[in-house]
Formats: structure tokens, C-alpha cells, sequence
């Protein structure tokens, strides 16, 4: 039974990437990947209290994040989406603070950015997405529209609030790119427990909305996929549903231990081919770049991760006022009264 | 026996502006007006658009202001309140509905882990003028889930501001009010109070004033004024403490009913300045006794008024139970011998 | 004011329509419940349709010799709007009653 609906649309000027852009493709993987193992480092030398790897998701999360066309569309991620924060270009140190426990939505102004807060919720904001995308439509129906894409994995794809999102975003043409990436694990639940019939995509053609399997290790595979379904919500064909299949090389947190659930052996042959090395043998094998420019791309990463590491370091405490004054925009007497409270018994100044 | 038993005397003036609507009405005209004034402003919910509402609040919106800005949505009140949150991140002002207060439980998630937070999360740049209208309290003979009081639920979640007008006239001023707000306000409308009418003065408050509520919504509202003792209450339970005003009247009993509107945040300073003078208090209200929002009030009363309280702050609610079925509600909801009772507690109380 | 429509109903298991012989009501009046409003015919029996509720009749469709289809409007009524919704009933405002007797000696220090 192939009841998988067509995107209605693919991008007009849908020409393959240029060497320029591939480059520019691996130059950010690298970041990504040199980024992720240097805040796993960091944690355990004890500059960050926590982390949330992305190792073996670069390929996902870079491909995805370099559709977004950042003056109109909006990205909700989750708090493992750290190469798609790199990829659309955020403030990093902005980032990761949210790992440095300096503030839990991240330092990065989203609004700027077009990169919500990071959510801890899983699923927390994949209706948000519907609405902000709904909000597309409705100021501006018959233009080019800003496209909302929201990140979840496998394991939010059991949340109630994933079926609500997309039924509400297919039954209001919302343009949405629902993103997920199938990586495997839900902390130590494997996808086989979690999500009945295998395929988060499958389920997208019960709500009618086009969906999209991808080999979410190729990056250029999920580049083009994303452009195709932007392309198609942009067209006011409502929302597209993508999975790309990747593999969680890591653990969950920096606080977990696979060795609990999964043997190394089960890792080396689940995980397939790193995303990473697999872009970087195809740019050879293609003479779109050399060892030279792998070379180049790593040094680079690398001196981006220290001046990263330096300003988390640098990153002091919030003044506990912020606590108080940014729950509202207009604070209760109750509120500032407590505020008075902390600061003349606790504040130590 | 008095045959006053509304808070408003029977005969109003014709006075320019005030004209005698129910609460149904006034809060429809105050979202008809809403939708007119803020072009960002969008009413959706379950059956909002072309049925007007179950309780007709939305009626006839959708046909004047089009379905871009009243709508209908499936039937799952967390993607409605998930909806909101994106939909006010993209600059609109959502104003949902959630139909029955019981079903803001499915939407809790949203309410208190996004809606709340989203402002802080986001380091205020991400605000969530969001006013979520809940048919709220119960009175009706409703089936399960549809008369319950979620007060002290929403008000112990910070970022949330909650109010509950008692009348048409707050009704169509608080929902105005709460409208125009940067901050999530839940609103409880007391569906047992839509069909009563009463006046509602429609002149909008004085432009030269500096205050965004013209000065008089942001607190709790003297119902009545008295002497001996004072009845806190607000929703539905401000009428029947009017009633209950009354009859203590005929005891030589003088009562002040302090109806409270605002629910979070509470009018600390009309509770102790009510209190200062009368001594005494009685707080009145429909959700169950333990951790219910009396013992709020009872505790900043006593914060305020400690040195001159006659007695303990006595609280008349319902019951640490589920809400019941229509044939046991008037045996839940605090009737006119529980107030009573529970005024002859702190009438007899004598310190030592 | 609100309007209540009432579509008609499947008058004998399965039917799809009737036929008005005769109203018996006509718009403006004020019909109680179960007052028989209409005589219809349909394939299977003529009947006497009893009013589903009380109130003013503002409309009638269907002449005499129409044929209306099962779901298709019959009469719509006129009703109060203090109606609670979907469910639940409005409760009176009535005179309180009470039991309890208020007793005080009120030391006015």
C-alpha cells in the first residue's frame, strides 16, 4: 500500500550545491563535531555541569539547518541541537551557556537568531511551531511564507502533542517542517520499543501530510530534502513530515552510560557509516576538496571551540534580579516585593 | 427577608454608557471590541468560530471579523494552548478557550511549562500576551469535568496572572483589561453568572489617566461596605455572599464583601485595609479546602492585620473531594448556612 | 434571543424524507412542548409531529406537498438566550433561605 503523498512543490532553483557550498557544508560539520566532543571534555574538567551530545547527528543537523532561510522562516529545537544552532550561524557562547547553567533558554536572543529557546520539554515545542507557522498564514497568506521547522527525535514522537501538532498543522495547511531525527535511542529505550510500526514517517500519511525518509547521515540527502519541503510549505501546501535516519553515537547526557543498555559491538554495527568521514571521502572521491582543506576545517573548528570555551568560561553568574524581573513584562507588587526581600537578606554584595 | 439579593440596586439610571447586559454579553462585546482595536488579536478554541461558543461568548465574531480571526480548532486543548504559544511568538495576541475548566487539565503541560515561562525562558524577548478564557466554578448541574476551580492551581505557577470577574460590568472591563496584556492572564468567567443581568458602564476609562487600567482594575472591588466583618470572595461566590450580607443585616450583623478579582496577583493591601477595619474575616470559595487559595488569604490577612484580629480567619469552601454530580453540588458549593456558620465561628471566637 | 433549528428527524428507520401534508403552527406562535405542529407524510405512515420543545416559531419550511429530506430544516424556534451551553442548566437567583441565626455580642473596643 503506498499511500504516501508527493510534496506538492520542490524549490524552484533546486540546483545542486556548488563545490563552494559543499566545502562550506563539511567546514561546519567539522565545527559541529569538534564542538561536541570539546563540550564532553568539558564537562568532565568540570567548566560545564552538563551536556547533550549530537555526536554521529552532524550530517542531520547541518544539512537541515542550512535550509533555513533566516530572514523569514523560525527553527523550535529541542536540547540536542547544537549543529543546527552552529549551522544557522548562532552566537555559540549563547548556546552553550544553557549548558553552563547560566540560564536554561540559552543567552542567544532567539528572536534574532529565528532559533526558539532551547526546550527541555520533549515535544514541548512542536506545537508552538504550528502556531507560529499558522501565524505565517495569517499575516501573510499569498506571500513567499516564513516556514517554522521543529526538531524532535524518536522517542518525542510517542508524546501526545506530536500527533496534536500535526493534525492541527495538516488540518490548517500550517507551514510546517516537522524534522525528526531517528536516532536510534531514547536514553536506553531503543527505537523497536518506542515507536509501533518502526517509522515515525509512516504515520504522516494519516493526517494526510507528505512525508520524507532520508538517510539522515548524508548530508547533502537531508540539505535537499529540507529545501524540497520548505519549498513545498512555502507554496502554501501546508506541512511535510521528515525523518532522517542517524544513528546517537553518544550517550544521552554526559550523566549517562550506554554500557547499560547497548555492547560497543551493537554501536559499531547500528551506527553505520560516520556522517563525517562519509562527506569527507565523497568531496575527495568528487575532487571537490583535499587534505589540504580537511586540514584547513579542522584547525579552524578547533580554534572556534577554544574561543567558545574561553567565553563560557568567562560567563559569570546572572544577577539574581533577572530571576525576578523577566517572569513578567509587567511585574506583581507580590513579585517585586519578594525581590526587595532577597536582595536586602540574601543578595551577597 | 430583603428582596435585594443582587449587589446592584434594581433600578439604574439611564445614564449615558451604562446600559443592563448579562455577563454573556459583556464579555462578547468586550472580545468584539478586542478584535476591532488590536488586529493581532485572534479568538480560536473549540467550536469558538461558527457556533459561537457552547456558552455563545463568541457569538456572531467569527461572521464580523472573519475566520482569520476567530476559528475553530480540532478538538485537543494542549495543541490549542501549544498553538497559542507560537502563535504569540510570531506577535499575535491569542485569546483561546479552553470550553470547560476541567479541560484545562490536558493542557497543563502548555500552560504551566511554556505559556508561563516562555517570557523568562527567553529572557523577555519572547513574551506570551496570552489570555486563555476558562469557563470556570461550577452551579450549573454540569456533567463530570465541568465544574471545577482551578484557582490555586494557576496561581501557584510563576508567570501566570489570574482573575475571575464576579459581574457583567468587571466581566467586560477585566477581559478588556487582561486583553491588552503583555503577560499570560488565565481568566475564569463564573458560567453560573452568564445569564444574569446587571449594569455595565461601557465609558471607557478617562484618557488622562496614567494608569493602564484607568486606575481601578488592577485590584479587589468593595461589594458591599460593613462594619463587623469581612467576606472575601470573588467568581461566583461574591453574589451569594451578598445574599448572605443581607440576611446578617437582619441579625444586626454588618458585613463587607471584599470581592477579590484578581486572584493572582492578590490585592494585599484592600484585604488588610478591609480587615483593619472590620477585625474579622471569612474567606469564601468553590475549590476544595486543602492548599485552596483561602489559605492565601487568610495568611496575608493575618500578615497584615494580625495585631487587631478578633479571631482566626475562617474558611468556608468546598471539600477535599471530587467534584460531585449535579444532585450533590448544592451540598459541595458553600451554601448560605455554611457562610453563616462560618461567621457565627468568628463572631463567637473570644482570645485565651 | 437565540434560534434553534429543527431538523427533520428519521421518522421510520431509515427513511430519507416526508412530505408536509399541513402545518399546524405558524411563525410568531408560541407552541409549548409535545403541541402537534406539523402532519406529514411519509413512505411508510402520515403522522403527527409532536413540537420538540417550547417556544416562538420563527420559521416553517416546506409548503404543503414539499418534500424535505431527513437533516433538512423543519421549523426553527425561538428561545431565551439564558441558556447554559451544551450542557448544564442556569440556576435561579432566588431569595436565599437560611437556617442559621447569626448571635453576637459585639464589643466594640
Amino acid at each position: 500500500m503506498t499511500t504516501k503523498p508527493a510534496l506538492a512543490a520542490v524549490d524552484d532553483d533546486a540546483a545542486p550545491l556548488s563545490n563552494q557550498q559543499l566545502r562550506e557544508l563539511y567546514t561546519l560539520m567539522a565545527a559541529v563535531r569538534h564542538l561536541d566532543t570539546s563540550a564532553v571534555a568539558w564537562q568532565r574538567q568540570g567548566i560545564i555541569p552538563g551536556y547533550a551530545p549530537e555526536l554521529g547527528q552532524e550530517a542531520a543537523q547541518v544539512g537541515s539547518g542550512y535550509a533555513v532561510d533566516r530572514s523569514r522562516d523560525f527553527v523550535f529545537p529541542t536540547y540536542r541541537e547544537m549543529g543546527v544552532a552552529r549551522a544557522m550561524g548562532l552566537d555559540m557562547v549563547g548556546y552553550m551557556s544553557t549548558h553552563k547553567a547560566t540560564w536554561h533558554g540559552g543567552m542567544y536572543n532567539p528572536v534574532e537568531s529565528r532559533f526558539a529557546p532551547i526546550q527541555a520539554v520533549v515535544a514541548g515545542s512542536v506545537l508552538h511551531a504550528v502556531g507560529w507557522a499558522h501565524g505565517q498564514t495569517l499575516a501573510a497568506p499569498d506571500e513567499g511564507t516564513g516556514v517554522a521547522m521543529t526538531y524532535f527525535g524518536d522517542g518525542a514522537s510517542s508524546q501526545g502533542d506530536v500527533h496534536e501538532a500535526m493534525n492541527f498543522a495538516a488540518v490548517m495547511k500550517a507551514p510546517v517542517v516537522f524534522f525528526i531525527q531517528n536516532n536510534g535511542w531514547a536514553i536506553s529505550v531503543p527505537t523497536e520499543r518506542q515507536v509501533a510500526g518502526g517509522s515515525v514517517a509512516a504515520r504522516a500519511a494519516g493526517y494526510g501530510i507528505p512525508a520524507l525518509q532520508v538517510d539522515g547521515n548524508d548530508v547533502v540527502a537531508v540539505y535537499e530534502a529540507t529545501r524540497s519541503a520548505f519549498a513545498h510549505c512555502r507554496n502554501g501546501n501546508g506541512p511535510v513530515v521528515i525523518e532522517a535516519m542517524t544513528y546517537r553515537r553518544g550517550p544521552h547526557s554526559t550523566a549517562d552510560d550506554p554500557g547499560r543498555y547497548r555492547t560497543l559491538e551493537e554501536e559499531r554495527l547500528d551506527a553505520g557509516e560516520d556522517p563525517l568521514e562519509r562527506f569527507k571521502q565523497r568531496l575527495l572521491a568528487d575532487g571537490v576538496a583535499d587534505e589540504a582543506f580537511f586540514a584547513d576545517a579542522q584547525r579552524k573548528a578547533e580554534e572556534e571551540a577554544e574561543v567558545i570555551r574561553m567565553g563560557i568560561q568567562d560567563l559569570g553568574p546572572r544577577p539574581g534580579a533577572e530571576m525576578f524581573n523577566l517572569v513578567f513584562q509587567e511585574p506583581t507588587p507580590a513579585l517585586q516585593s519578594q525581590a526587595t526581600a532577597w536582595r536586602e537578606e540574601s543578595e551577597h554584595v | 427577608m430583603s428582596e435585594t439579593i443582587t449587589e446592584m440596586p434594581p433600578v439604574i439610571p439611564a445614564a449615558a454608557g451604562i446600559q443592563q447586559l448579562s455577563m454573556q454579553q459583556a464579555l462578547n462585546r468586550a472580545l468584539d471590541e478586542v478584535l476591532a482595536q488590536n488586529p493581532k488579536t485572534v479568538i480560536f478554541g473549540e467550536d469558538c468560530g461558527r457556533l459561537g461558543g457552547v456558552f455563545r461568548i463568541t457569538d456572531g465574531l467569527q461572521a464580523k471579523h472573519g475566520e482569520d480571526r476567530v476559528f475553530d480548532t480540532p478538538l485537543a486543548e494542549s495543541g490549542i494552548l501549544g498553538m497559542s504559544v507560537g502563535l504569540a511568538m510570531a506577535g499575535f495576541h491569542p485569546i483561546p478557550e479552553v470550553q470547560f475548566d476541567g479541560f484545562a487539565y490536558p493542557a497543563i503541560n502548555q500552560i504551566v511549562c511554556q505559556i508561563a515561562r516562555m517570557n523568562y525562558r527567553s529572557r523577555g524577548t519572547l513574551p506570551m500576551p496570552i489570555t486563555l478564557r476558562v469557563p470556570s466554578f461550577g452551579g450549573i448541574r454540569a456533567p463530570e469535568h465541568h465544574g471545577e476551580s482551578l484557582e490555586a492551581l494557576f496561581a501557584h505557577v510563576p508567570g501566570l496572572k489570574v482573575v475571575s470577574p464576579s459581574n457583567p460590568h468587571d466581566a467586560y472591563h477585566l477581559l478588556k483589561y487582561a486583553a491588552t496584556r503583555p503577560d499570560p492572564v488565565i481568566f475564569m468567567e463564573p458560567k453560573s453568572r452568564y445569564w444574569q443581568k446587571g449594569p455595565v458602564d461601557l465609558t471607557p476609562a478617562a484618557a488622562d489617566t496614567t494608569a493602564p487600567d484607568g486606575g481601578n482594575l488592577t485590584g479587589a472591588r468593595v461589594a458591599r461596605e460593613g462594619r463587623h466583618l469581612t467576606l472575601v470572595a470573588w467568581g461566583a461566590m461574591v453574589s451569594r455572599c451578598l445574599q448572605v450580607a443581607e440576611l446578617a443585616a437582619e441579625d444586626g450583623i454588618d458585613i463587607e464583601v471584599l470581592d477579590l478579582r484578581w486572584l493572582k496577583p492578590i490585592d494585599a493591601e484592600a484585604l488588610a485595609r478591609s480587615v483593619a477595619k472590620t477585625r474579622r474575616a471569612v474567606v469564601v470559595h468553590e475549590a476544595p479546602l486543602t492548599s485552596g487559595l483561602g489559605a492565601e488569604v487568610a495568611q496575608l490577612i493575618t500578615q497584615g492585620c494580625f495585631d487587631t484580629l478578633k479571631a482566626p480567619v475562617e474558611r468556608v469552601t468546598g471539600f477535599d473531594v471530587p467534584y460531585p454530580s449535579g444532585d450533590l453540588e448544592d451540598e459541595y458549593i458553600p451554601n448560605i448556612d455554611r457562610i453563616l456558620f462560618g461567621i457565627q465561628r468568628v463572631l463567637e471566637y473570644r482570645r485565651g | 434571543m437565540a434560534e434553534i433549528s429543527f431538523p427533520l428527524p428519521d421518522l421510520g428507520e431509515g427513511l430519507i424524507e416526508a412530505t408536509v401534508l399541513d402545518w399546524l403552527v405558524e411563525p410568531g406562535q408560541q407552541v409549548e412542548r409535545n403541541q402537534p405542529i406539523v402532519e406529514l407524510e411519509t413512505s411508510k405512515s402520515a403522522l403527527e409531529l409532536p413540537s420538540p420543545q417550547a417556544g416562538k416559531v420563527v420559521r416553517i419550511h416546506g409548503a404543503p406537498g414539499e418534500t424535505i429530506n431527513v437533516g433538512a430544516p423543519l421549523i426553527v424556534f425561538e428561545v431565551p438566550d439564558d441558556t447554559a451551553g451544551i450542557v448544564g442548566t442556569v440556576p435561579k437567583d432566588e431569595a436565599p433561605k437560611r437556617r442559621v441565626r447569626l448571635s453576637a455580642v459585639l464589643d466594640e473596643d
